[in-house]
C-alpha cells in the first residue's frame, strides 16, 4: 500500500508552490490516475514520489516506511519510474531491461539479474527484439521496454509519467492491460499520469484530480462524475454508457458558466 | 529454462562480438606500438624490438628502445587513454557530444600556466636535441606544474559553472569552455606579448605538443593517474549506462546524478589537466576517440571506456609515428599532426551520423 501525505514542493523558496498538500492512498494490486489540467503539477508530484525532485514537506510511506529517507539504491528497490519521454539509446533491448538491476549490481550482473530479465522479455513478449537497439523499436515496443526496465528494479511502486503518449489507440490499450495485468499479477501499486479520461476510467481503480496545484478530489470512479471533471479541466463533458464500458465524451466549445449552467 | 538458457547463449554471443572488437583494438595497439619503436635514426624490426625485452639485443638498440623510444610510445599510450577515456566519460555525464578536455577550456588552461610558467618562473633556452637545433623548456617541472594549477583552474570553473542554481545547462557548458577557452588563450597572448624571445619560442614550443618530453618519473605519475582514473571509470560504467537513459531515468534507478557528474567532471578534468601539463597540447583524442569506438562496440560505457582509452592510445601512436617519419630527422609537432587528422576525422563522423548522441 502506498500513502501520500502532505507532500509540498516548490521550484525556489520565493516561487509559488507547484504542489500544495497533497494526499493520495491506494491499495496494493491497484492502478491509481492523476488527473488534470496542463501545469497542474502531475508530473512534478511523480518525480517527488521517486524523490527526482526533492518535496519541501510531507512523506511518501510505501507498505508503512517512509522512501523518501532511504538512499538511492534502496529507494530504487522500492519505486521505479517510467519517464514521459525516455531518450533513445543505441544500447540493447536486453542491456536496456538489465539497467533495471542497477539496484543490486555491486560491481557486475550476476547469473540470477539476467536470469530476471530473460523472464521479463518473455512475460512482454519482447524476446525477438532483445538484441535490437531501443532507439530501432516503435513507439509501442520501447514503452514496453521500458516497463521491463522498471520491473526489473522489482518495485512495490510503479510509477508512469504519460505511459500512452506518441502511441496508436491499439497499442494505448494494450499498454494500460498490461499495467492492469502487472499491478494485479504482482500485487503492487502503479501510479500513472493519464490525459485520456476513458483510458483512466477503464484501467485504473483511484484517481486524484489536481486543480490549481491542490487535490481537488481523491477516491474510486465516482470521482469521474461529469461535474468533477467540468471542475477540473473547464470543458463540458457527457457520460454515456456503451455496452457496460463508461465512456466520457468532452464538448470544448461550450461554455460552462460559473453557476455550472451550460 | 532450456528457451532462457538458449537466448541468454545469444546475448552471449552478442556480448562476445563487442569483447573481439576490444581485444582487436589491444592487438592493433600493441602491433602499432612495437612497430612505431622501430621508427628513428636507427630503424629496427619488430624481430629486434622483441630481442631488446629479451635482454639479446645490441646496446645501441637497447639504449634506443629502452631510453628514448619505450618512454615515448609509453607516454602515447597513457596520455591517449587518459584523453580519451575522459572525453568519453565528459560526453557521458554532460550529454554532450562535443564535450573534451580541449573544448572545456583545459588544454587552454593548461597552455596558460605553461606560458606563466615559462616567462615568470622558468624561462625557455636553445639547446641541441638529437635532431636539431631546438627551443626548449629549461624548467619543465615549474611549467608541468602551472600547467596542471591551471588546467585544475579551468576544470574547477567548469565545474563550477555547472553547479550554478541559474544552471547553464549541458550544452551551455561546451559554450562555458569556449569561453574560458579564450579567456585563456588572451591570456596566453598578453604574456608572449611581454615575453623575450627565447621565452617566447619556448611557450610556442610547449603548445606544439611533445611526447619527447615525458621521462620514466613522468610515467610513473601518468601510470598512475591513467589507473586511478580508469578504476573510478569502470567502477561507474553501470551509472553512465544509466545517465545516456537521462537525469530522471538514472536518479529513479538509484543514481545520485549530480553527485556522479561532479565527481566525473573532476576526475576527467584533472586527469586530463595532469595528461596535457606533460606533453602540451594535443586535441582531438578526447573528441573523436570515443566516437570512433561507437562504431564497433556501441554506446555501452562498460565497453565503450576500454574501447575509447585503447583508441586514444593508437591515435596518440600513430599521430607521433606521422610526426617521425614525414620530414626525418625532423619530429613534427604531435599537437599539430593530431589536429590535422583529427579534424577530418571528425567531420566524417559528423556527417556519417554516428555522433552517438542527439
Amino acid at each position: 500500500m502506498i500513502e501520500l501525505r502532505d507532500l509540498s514542493f516548490a521550484y525556489g523558496r520565493s516561487t509559488a508552490p507547484v504542489l500544495h498538500n497533497i494526499s493520495f492512498c491506494l491499495e496494493n494490486g491497484h492502478v491509481g490516475a492523476i488527473l488534470g489540467k496542463n501545469g497542474a503539477g502531475k508530473s512534478t508530484l511523480l518525480k517527488c514520489i521517486d524523490r527526482i525532485l526533492r518535496p519541501q514537506s510531507g512523506s511518501v510511506l510505501v507498505d508503512g516506511k517512509d522512501v523518501l529517507s532511504l538512499s538511492g539504491p534502496e529507494m530504487a528497490r522500492q519505486v521505479a519510474y517510467v519517464a514521459q519521454s525516455a531518450r533513445s539509446s543505441d544500447l540493447s533491448v536486453f542491456d536496456t531491461v538489465l539497467l533495471g538491476r542497477r539496484p543490486y549490481i555491486r560491481w557486475d550482473v550476476t547469473a540470477a539479474d539476467r536470469e530476471i530479465v530473460m523472464a521479463l522479455l518473455a512475460q512482454l513478449n519482447l524476446e525477438p527484439l532483445m538484441l535490437r537497439q531501443l532507439s530501432q523499436l516503435s513507439g509501442g515496443e520501447a514503452q514496453k521496454v521500458l516497463l521491463a526496465r522498471a520491473l526489473a528494479q522489482q518495485p512495490r511502486l510503479l510509477l508512469l509519467d504519460e505511459p500512452t503518449s506518441n502511441l496508436d489507440p491499439r497499442n494505448q490499450h494494450e499498454v494500460m492491460q498490461l499495467v492492469q495485468k502487472i499491478a494485479r499479477d504482482q500485487n503492487i501499486c502503479v501510479i500513472c499520469v493519464l490525459h485520456d479520461l476513458n483510458l483512466a476510467v477503464r484501467y485504473c481503480d483511484r484517481f486524484l484530480l489536481l486543480k490549481d496545484h491542490s487535490v481537488f478530489d481523491s477516491g474510486g470512479p465516482e470521482c469521474l462524475d461529469p461535474s468533477r471533471i467540468e471542475a477540473v479541466y473547464d470543458m463540458h463533458v457527457h457520460t454515456i454508457d456503451y455496452m457496460g464500458i463508461p465512456v466520457i465524451v468532452p464538448f470544448p466549445d461550450v461554455k460552462i458558466s460559473h453557476e455550472g449552467e451550460k | 529454462m532450456q528457451k532462457i538458457t538458449e537466448q541468454l547463449k545469444q546475448y552471449d554471443r552478442y556480448i562476445r562480438r563487442k569483447r573481439a572488437a576490444l581485444m582487436a583494438a589491444l592487438l592493433v595497439t600493441l602491433l602499432a606500438a612495437v612497430l612505431y619503436m622501430g621508427i628513428g635514426s636507427i630503424r629496427l624490426s619488430p624481430l629486434e624490438i622483441l630481442r631488446v625485452f629479451f635482454g639479446t639485443a645490441e646496446r645501441k638498440h637497447t639504449t634506443a628502445v629502452m631510453n628514448i623510444r619505450l618512454p615515448r610510445v609509453l607516454a602515447a599510450v597513457l596520455i591517449g587513454a587518459i584523453l580519451a577515456a575522459s572525453g568519453t566519460v565528459m560526453q557521458c555525464v554532460l550529454r554532450n557530444p562535443l564535450a573534451s578536455a580541449s573544448t572545456l577550456g583545459v588544454s587552454q588552461g593548461a597552455a596558460f600556466g605553461a606560458a606563466l610558467g615559462i616567462i615568470a618562473f622558468g624561462g625557455g633556452m636553445i639547446t641541441n636535441s638529437l635532431s636539431n637545433n631546438t627551443v626548449s623548456v629549461s624548467n619543465p617541472y615549474i611549467v608541468t606544474l602551472c600547467a596542471f594549477v591551471f588546467g585544475s583552474v579551468s576544470s574547477l570553473a567548469i565545474i563550477a559553472i555547472s553547479r550554478m542554481k541559474r544552471g547553464v545547462g549541458p550544452g551551455g557548458l561546451v559554450l562555458a569552455g569556449t569561453a574560458l577557452s579564450a579567456m585563456f588563450g588572451g591570456g596566453s597572448t598578453l604574456l608572449q606579448y611581454f615575453a623575450d624571445d627565447t621565452s617566447l619560442g619556448a611557450v610556442v614550443f610547449w603548445t606544439f605538443g611533445n611526447l619527447g618530453n615525458v621521462g620514466w618519473q613522468d610515467l610513473r605519475f601518468l601510470a598512475f593517474v591513467f589507473a586511478f582514473c580508469s578504476l573510478f571509470f569502470l567502477f561507474n560504467r553501470w551509472n553512465y549506462n544509466a545517465m545516456e537513459a537521462g537525469y530522471d531515468t538514472a536518479t529513479s534507478l538509484g543514481v545520485n546524478a549530480r553527485r556522479l557528474t561532479l565527481v566525473s567532471m573532476a576526475v576527467c578534468s584533472l586527469s586530463a589537466a595532469a595528461a596535457v601539463s606533460f606533453a602540451g597540447i594535443i586535441s582531438f583524442v578526447g573528441l573523436i576517440a570515443p566516437h570512433m569506438m561507437r562504431f564497433f562496440v556501441g554506446n555501452d560505457h562498460r565497453y565503450l571506456i576500454p574501447g575509447s582509452a585503447l583508441c586514444g592510445s593508437l591515435l596518440l601512436i600513430l599521430a607521433d609515428a606521422a610526426a617521425k617519419l614525414i620530414d626525418p630527422p625532423v619530429i613534427l609537432p604531435i599537437g599539430a599532426i593530431m589536429s590535422f587528422i583529427g579534424g577530418p576525422v571528425f567531420l566524417i563522423l559528423l556527417f556519417r551520423g554516428r555522433g552517438g548522441h542527439d
